[in-house]
């Protein structure tokens, strides 16, 4: 099977992951609320803590959801996994987050998160627009996955509050998946507000 | 340069092939699509060129690609299948390799939707996606539209297997081991069959193999496999 | 079954620098082993004249074509080749000159990764990746390379790598039968598995080295690859990465390599074939380049941006990608040195559009309204469909009082 499957099937015989229904009121990182009418499911890695929610409609090889709430300025949007960097290496580089950033340059974050695995991506739209209450961006971009090869569509939004970023991506194939479930995505993020 | 998390990786490993040992689910309802039960009469169905790979197992555990198994296994899936006209129906197409340089983005696509039915539903535990409410239901859409415009046919049959064998060195080294009160996997068979509607996109029917056993090589055996892996394909009447 | 099994067709390809540049952060790594040194054979090697016919479908060596004719078969048809006929042609004939009589059973394919690193397969298969084309100088330096990878196939490495670690897995397996040692008695056995690595490696390095002087290139530049290098993997290496054989090397340190390829390569004169090569790529440079400002490995980056420009201070393009990352790093003085490297880079003809908006961004930073906003609408007018079009219609807004 691809890597990506084994990867998965490790964690879970780990006794590491677990898949929950989520609907109705959710709370991201105890910071940003969102609605969930049409119910999904949230997976958790206990082991490596990652410091976005990820949730999926169809599984882990085709859509997900992700949701950052209130990631300080310092902190990386994405952590690699334990025992991934050689003995004696420096660790690489991981999209960080900063106070002050502007918004292309949050965006370019994001551009970087998704082709650390090698996958290309592309930022095919970036246009003003409010998340969470905030004023911030919408973007829409592409990604090629470079362990199977499939063609996805991604829309992403974010914004800042008091030096701390807010945001959200859905990605999903771009043959029938993403136009499918998009909406789905939509009517969560819509709803997200920040708490506190 | 040491990767620590390789090494762990490595004793997670040995726990994954406890996983491929168990016992295959003969649930109907598991492998069949909510509502569906068979084809209807004079559907087409086509297959697609099967994604198989055969090993054999050095007695070290070094897996070794063998070309002439995997031609055989190839072979021999191809006469299970045809022997079973009856199960799959009057009109069974074929589909060359060549003609898969168009169709890659169907064929990449079902992959990666094969591989979450196999994760979340087939293997499924604490993998179960709750919203499904353990149904078989996925659907790759119109992204089937040029499968279908292609060959005519109203059904597709996938198959991908990962196959591997124990040598003799490797059956010498089992049996000393096993001597010695110590247990080494001898080989192994994972893969898939999954049959998709081309009208809608839907998957119908799906069936897993994660087994110890079993033998692609020689045509017989080939047949058991096939027989198992093709365990409650829907008929078309 | 193994990780080999599962990991799929690719983990049986050799590669040009497993360690270099960022692997570590793409791949899964290899797992730890004892060191140990096998002697190198400094004489002569012979080239096998006979191409290689295609093996008996029940050898070892059969089963491995078979497995990378399957991996070929979806690399032709994967969105990450790079399918353009006169690059294709380019690269085609330059592999030709350095593999002979094996030219025809050799196929090269450019996939868009932004690493440095090429691989060879034992059906004849070659990966070159946009990351390696980047960082080549000229054409010398990428026939070091191209030659480098078909010494391994010339010599059969993978196969002979397979059927050695099969025999020193077993005999790992033997020792651990009888108890003898126990783990370490199996590294003892497989630790010789990555000595004949570095072996095949120092061999694939001199055969290269035969090949490209045969074709009429300077030697030298073999070793100025790597010296080139050396200055992108200390970023993460540290300073003495050069001079590590590290644990589980599968090849030399850099630094041993860059000096033996320095004595194999002499007084003799040869072509660099410079011009060549940059107008072989030109069309592509850009995208590359923004494809490795996208790793957000900046100090990297840095580095070979740092080599271009000294070679060609008035490399726009390089102007542009090293502003951008300055931009993007955005530390203490980053701020002004990005300004000054896009100042130039506009000021320059053939300067990209995306330099534009890079300045743009930074005089938006400086707060020089009026100067971001020149700067964004020259970008707009220069590229109208852009993605950020919206965004940045939205920052000339703001500015404009």
């Amino acid at each position: 099977m691809k890597k990506i499957l084994i990867v998965l099937v490790l964690a879970f015989l780990s006794g590491c992951m677990s898949i929950t229904k989520v609907e109705g009121e959710q709370v991201v990182n105890n910071r940003m609320a969102v609605k969930v009418t049409d119910a999904w499911n949230k997976v958790s890695a206990p082991g490596t803590q990652q410091p976005f929610d990820m949730w999926t409609q169809e599984g882990l090889t085709l859509d997900h959801l992700r949701l950052w709430a209130a990631i300080k300025p310092g902190q990386a949007l994405l952590v690699r996994p334990a025992g991934s960097v050689p003995v004696g290496q420096k660790a690489a580089r991981v999209p960080t987050y900063q106070s002050g950033m502007p918004l292309d340059q949050l965006v370019n974050l994001f551009e970087v998160l998704y082709s650390a695995d090698g996958s290309m991506v592309s930022m095919t739209k970036v246009e003003p627009a409010v998340f969470a209450g905030e004023k911030g961006v919408r973007f829409e971009f592409s990604v090629t996955r470079k362990g199977d090869d499939v063609q996805l569509k991604g829309v992403g939004w974010l914004s800042q509050r008091k030096d701390e970023l807010y945001a959200a991506t859905f990605l999903a194939p771009k043959l029938a998946f993403f136009p499918r479930l998009l909406p789905k995505a939509e009517s969560v993020v819509r709803t997200a507000q920040i708490k506190g | 340069m040491t990767y620590p998390m390789a090494r762990a990786g490595a004793s997670v490993l040995l726990c994954a092939l406890a996983l491929i040992h168990a016992p295959v689910q003969a649930q109907q309802s598991k492998n069949l699509a909510p509502g569906f039960s068979q084809r209807p009469a004079a559907s087409k169905l086509v297959v697609v060129p099967a994604d198989m790979e055969l090993f054999s197992i050095g007695a070290g555990g070094v897996p070794e690609p063998r070309a002439d198994w995997t031609l055989a296994a190839q072979k021999n899936v191809q006469a299970g299948l045809a022997a079973r006209k009856l199960q799959l129906g009057g009109e069974v197409l074929g589909l060359e390799e060549k003609d898969m340089d168009e169709l890659a983005d169907i064929n990449s696509l079902h992959g990666a939707v094969a591989q979450s039915v196999f994760l979340h539903h087939m293997m499924g535990g604490v993998l179960k996606l709750p919203t499904k409410n353990d149904a078989l239901n996925w659907s790759m859409g119109d992204a089937v539209k040029p499968l279908k415009d292609k060959t005519g046919a109203d059904y597709a049959l996938f198959i991908w297997i990962r196959d591997s064998y124990a040598s003799n060195e490797r059956k010498a080294a089992m049996i000393a081991m096993a001597m010695l009160g110590v247990g080494i996997a001898g080989g192994a068979q994972i893969g898939y069959a999954s049959l998709v509607d081309l009208n809608d996109g839907r998957i119908v029917w799906f069936n897993d193999l994660r087994r110890g056993i079993g033998d692609l090589r020689e045509a017989e055996p080939a047949k058991e496999t096939v027989d198992v892996l093709l365990k409650g394909f829907p008929a078309s009447r | 079954m193994t990780e080999m099994v599962l990991g799929g067709r690719r983990a049986f390809l050799r590669s040009a620098c497993k360690h270099c540049l960022g692997m570590g952060a793409l791949l899964p790594g290899l797992p730890a082993f004892a060191q140990g040194v096998a002697a190198v054979d400094s004489a002569g090697m012979p080239l096998p004249a006979e191409r290689f016919s295609r093996p008996a479908l029940e050898t070892d060596e059969g089963g491995l074509w078979g497995m990378m004719d399957r991996e070929e078969t979806r690399l032709r048809r994967s969105p990450f080749v790079v399918r353009d006929a006169e690059l294709g042609k380019y690269l085609q004939d330059l592999v030709c000159r350095l593999a002979g009589d094996h030219c025809p059973d050799i196929r090269v394919h450019v996939v868009r990764t932004p690493l440095f690193n090429a691989t060879m397969a034992p059906n004849g298969m070659m990966q070159i990746w946009t990351g390696l084309l980047l960082r080549v100088e000229n054409e010398a330096q990428l026939a070091a390379v191209l030659g480098h990878e078909i010494g391994h196939y010339l010599e059969r490495h993978t196969l002979e790598r397979l059927r050695d670690l099969r025999s020193r897995a077993a005999f790992a397996q033997f020792i651990g039968m009888f108890g003898l040692v126990g783990a370490i008695g199996q590294l003892g056995a497989l630790a010789g598995a990555f000595a004949f690595s570095r072996d095949h490696e120092t061999r694939a390095d001199r055969l290269g080295m035969r090949l490209m002087k045969r074709a009429g290139y300077d030697g030298r530049q073999a070793a100025q690859v790597w010296d080139n290098l050396l200055g992108e993997l200390k970023i993460t290496g540290g300073e003495d990465v050069g001079k590590r054989s590290p644990m589980m090397a599968t090849h030399p340190p850099v630094e041993t390599r860059r000096d033996e390829l320095l004595k194999l390569a002499g007084d003799a004169p040869g072509s660099t074939g410079a011009e060549q090569y940059q107008q072989a790529v030109s069309r592509f440079r850009l995208g590359w380049l923004q494809d490795e400002i996208r790793r957000g490995q900046f100090e990297e980056s840095l580095v070979l941006f740092n080599r271009f420009l000294s070679r060609n201070a008035q490399d726009t393009q390089a102007l542009y990608a090293r502003g951008e990352v300055y931009r993007l790093r955005a530390g203490q003085q980053d701020l002004q040195f990005s300004l000054d490297d896009l100042t130039r880079s506009t000021a320059l003809d053939q300067a990209p559009a995306e330099a534009f908006r890079a300045l743009g961004l930074v005089q938006k930073q400086r707060t020089d309204g009026p100067a971001a906003v020149r700067a964004f609408e020259k970008y707009l007018a220069v590229a109208p469909e852009a993605a950020d079009a919206g965004l940045i219609k939205n920052y000339i807004a703001e500015l404009t009082p």
